[in-house]
C-alpha cells in the first residue's frame, strides 16, 4: 500500500477509482488510462438532494473507462455515455467460506420452514421492515432468524436475532436455512442471495436491480411484487407447505451457485478488463461532456429550488418578526430564559 | 449424438470463412472438425498449456501467419483464460477469430465486453425433431423451419471478431438419431458410474 504522495511519483498504466469520493484524486495520478470500478449507482446510498448524492451522480459523467460487476449497471452507464463501452467483471464468491454441499438435503414436511433475513431496520432501500412484516404475516409454521447489526428482542414473527456474524458464521446460518427473504429496493450485483445459494438456500426476493443477474423465478427462487407484504407472506407459506417446490428451488439455487466464479476466476476477469483498459484507446470526450452538462442542468435546478426555498423562508421570518404578537412572544421567551437561569443559580447555591 | 451434431455445426458455421482462408488455425479441442470441409493448417504446439502466458507465447509463434483462428469449447477447459483472450484480441486486425463457450449468459457477457466491439454474437440453440416415415421408403421428410424463441436458452454461444466476422451467417443441421448407439452410450455411462461409485465406496471404507 502506498500513500497518495508516493503514488503520485509513479507512472501508472491504469489508475482506477473504486468509490465516487476516490475520483477526486484519480486525475492526480500520472496514468496512461483512468478508469472507475463502479459497484452500484453510488448516489443511491445518499438521501435525495444531499451534496454527496449530487456529487456521486456526477462522477458517472467522468471521461473514464468503467468496469462494473452487474450487467444492469453496464447498460445504464452505456446509456449515460453512448460509445463508452463498459467492461463487466462479476464479483467472485469466496467458495472456501461459502463451501457448497454436493447436494441439498430435502426439507421434509414436519419441520418448520427455516427463514433467514438480514439487515438493519429503518433503511427503506434495504426493505428489512417489509421483510419483518412479511414473516409476521405468515400462517404456516416457520423458524425465522433475523441477522441484525444489533442484538435485541425478537420482533413479532422472529424466533431469534443474531448480530455480529462473521462470513463463516453467515455461511453456517445459510446452510441450516431453507430460504433467504430479501425485499431490497436498490442493490448493485446483489450478493447475499448468491451466498445463500452456495449453501443450498433459495430466495424470496423483490425484482430489485441485480436480481436478474442470477435469480430465475420458479427455477432457483421466487420473485414477489413491490410493497406486497401479504403476497410475500403467502409465497413463504407456499414454500412451507409445498416441500417439493422448496426442494426444487433449493436444488436450482445450488446449481446456479456452482456456475458462479470464485474469487480466483473473478480476479482473472478483472485483470483481463484492466488489460483491455490499458490496451484500448481512452473514451471519447464528447459523451462524457454531454453527460456532465446534463448533470449541470440537474444540479443547477436543484440549487435554484433550494435558493428559492431559502428566500421564501427568510421572507416569512422577516414578516413574522414584524408582527406585534411575535415580538411579544420573543420578549417573553427572553424573560423566561433569564428567569430559569436565575432559578438554576439559586438552586445550585 | 446431439453433442456430435452440435460440434460439427460449429465448424459448418465457419466453413465459408475457411474455404478462402490462407491459413486456418484450429485450437480445438472439441470434435466435429470434419464438417469444416478441410484440414486445419495449424494446431497448437504439442504440450503448450494455453492457460499460461508461456503456453500462449509458444502458440503465438506457431500461429503467427493464421488468418482464421477457431477455438471451440477451449475457453471452458482452461483454468485461466486471460493469456489466451489477450492474444486472440491482439490478433483481431490480422485474423478472424471465432470462439465458442458453453458458459452462462453472464460469462458470455463478460467475454463480449472484453473482445473488440464489432463482435458478432451467435447462439447455438438445440432443436428437438422427429420424423414419421414408411417402412420401406428411403425417406427424407421435410423438417420445416422451426421457430426459435429469442429467449430460448443456448447450449453454446459463439463470438466472432476480425476482418471477416461479418461474413458469418446462420446455419442449422439435422440428421436421424442413431438410437442404438445412443442407448449403448447411455448404458456404458450408467455402468461406468455404478462401477466408479462402488470403487469409491470401497476405497473410503
Amino acid at each position: 500500500m502506498l500513500s497518495l504522495d508516493e503514488a503520485r511519483a509513479i507512472e501508472w498504466d491504469v489508475a482506477l477509482a473504486t468509490w465516487w469520493a476516490t475520483t477526486s484524486v484519480l486525475f492526480d495520478l500520472p496514468a496512461r488510462r483512468h478508469a472507475y470500478f463502479i459497484q452500484l449507482l453510488e448516489d443511491s446510498t445518499y438521501a435525495a438532494g444531499t451534496p454527496e448524492q449530487l456529487a456521486a451522480a456526477m462522477t458517472t459523467g467522468l471521461p473514464v473507462r468503467f468496469i462494473t460487476e452487474a450487467r444492469w449497471i453496464a447498460e445504464l452507464l452505456e446509456d449515460y455515455q453512448p460509445g463508452n463501452r463498459v467492461l463487466y467483471a462479476r464479483n467472485g464468491i469466496p467458495k472456501d467460506v461459502f463451501a457448497s454441499p454436493p447436494h441439498v438435503a430435502p426439507a421434509l414436511p414436519g419441520e418448520p420452514l427455516r427463514v433467514v433475513l438480514e439487515g438493519a431496520r429503518g433503511y427503506v432501500h434495504k426493505g428489512v421492515d417489509d421483510a419483518l412484516a412479511a414473516v409476521a404475516a405468515m400462517r404456516e409454521p416457520a423458524h425465522v432468524t433475523w441477522v441484525s447489526p444489533r442484538q435485541g428482542e425478537p420482533p413479532a414473527g422472529v424466533d431469534r436475532v443474531l448480530a455480529g456474524l462473521s462470513h463463516a458464521e453467515m455461511a453456517r446460518l445459510f446452510a441450516e436455512s431453507h430460504v433467504l427473504l430479501k425485499l431490497s429496493r436498490a442493490e448493485g450485483m446483489y450478493g447475499p442471495p448468491l451466498e445463500a445459494f452456495h449453501m443450498g438456500a433459495t430466495v424470496v426476493t423483490t425484482p430489485v436491480t441485480g436480481h436478474d443477474e442470477y435469480v430465475a423465478h420458479g427455477v432457483n427462487g421466487l420473485v414477489v411484487g413491490w410493497d406486497d407484504i401479504h403476497g410475500t407472506a403467502r409465497a413463504l407459506d407456499l414454500l412451507a407447505r409445498d416441500r417439493r417446490l422448496l426442494h426444487r428451488l433449493r436444488h436450482g439455487a445450488l446449481e446456479t451457485a456452482k456456475a458462479w466464479p470464485d474469487w480466483r476466476h473473478a480476479s482473472q476477469r478483472m485483470a483481463l478488463a484492466l488489460r483491455r483498459v490499458a490496451a484500448e484507446p481512452p473514451p471519447a470526450l464528447a459523451p462524457a461532456g454531454a453527460r456532465l452538462v446534463s448533470d449541470f442542468a440537474s444540479v443547477t435546478a436543484d440549487a435554484q429550488e433550494r435558493a428559492w426555498r431559502l428566500e421564501i423562508e427568510e421572507r416569512l421570518k422577516e414578516e413574522l418578526a414584524e408582527q406585534k404578537a411575535i415580538k411579544l412572544a420573543l420578549a417573553l421567551r427572553a424573560r423566561l430564559t433569564a428567569a430559569r437561569g436565575l432559578r438554576d443559580r439559586v438552586l445550585r447555591r | 449424438m446431439s453433442d456430435a451434431v452440435d460440434a460439427e455445426l460449429r465448424y459448418a458455421y465457419v466453413s465459408p470463412l475457411l474455404a478462402g482462408a490462407a491459413v486456418w488455425a484450429d485450437l480445438g479441442p472439441g470434435g466435429g472438425a470434419s464438417a469444416a470441409g478441410r484440414a486445419p493448417d495449424r494446431v497448437p504446439p504439442a504440450g503448450a498449456d494455453l492457460a499460461t502466458a508461456a503456453g500462449v507465447a509458444a502458440l503465438a509463434d506457431a500461429l503467427a501467419d493464421a488468418t482464421v483462428i477457431t477455438a471451440f469449447d477451449l475457453l471452458d477447459a482452461l483454468d485461466d483464460i486471460a493469456p489466451l483472450v489477450d492474444w486472440l484480441v491482439s490478433r483481431h486486425t490480422s485474423a478472424t477469430v471465432v470462439l465458442s463457450t458453453a458458459g452462462s449468459p453472464n460469462q458470455v457477457e463478460e467475454l463480449r465486453r472484453l473482445v473488440p466491439s464489432e463482435v458478432v454474437v451467435a447462439r447455438q440453440v438445440p432443436i428437438r425433431a422427429a420424423a414419421i416415415v414408411h417402412a420401406a421408403a428411403d425417406a427424407a421428410p421435410p423438417l420445416g423451419a422451426p421457430a426459435i424463441d429469442p429467449a430460448a436458452p443456448a447450449a453454446h454461444h459463439l463470438l466472432a471478431f476480425g476482418p471477416d466476422a461479418s461474413r458469418l451467417a446462420p446455419v442449422s443441421a439435422a440428421r436421424a438419431a442413431d438410437l442404438s448407439a445412443e442407448q449403448a452410450a447411455a448404458r456404458r455411462r450408467d455402468a461406468d458410474l455404478a462401477y466408479l461409485e462402488a470403487r469409491v465406496a470401497q476405497l473410503e471404507a
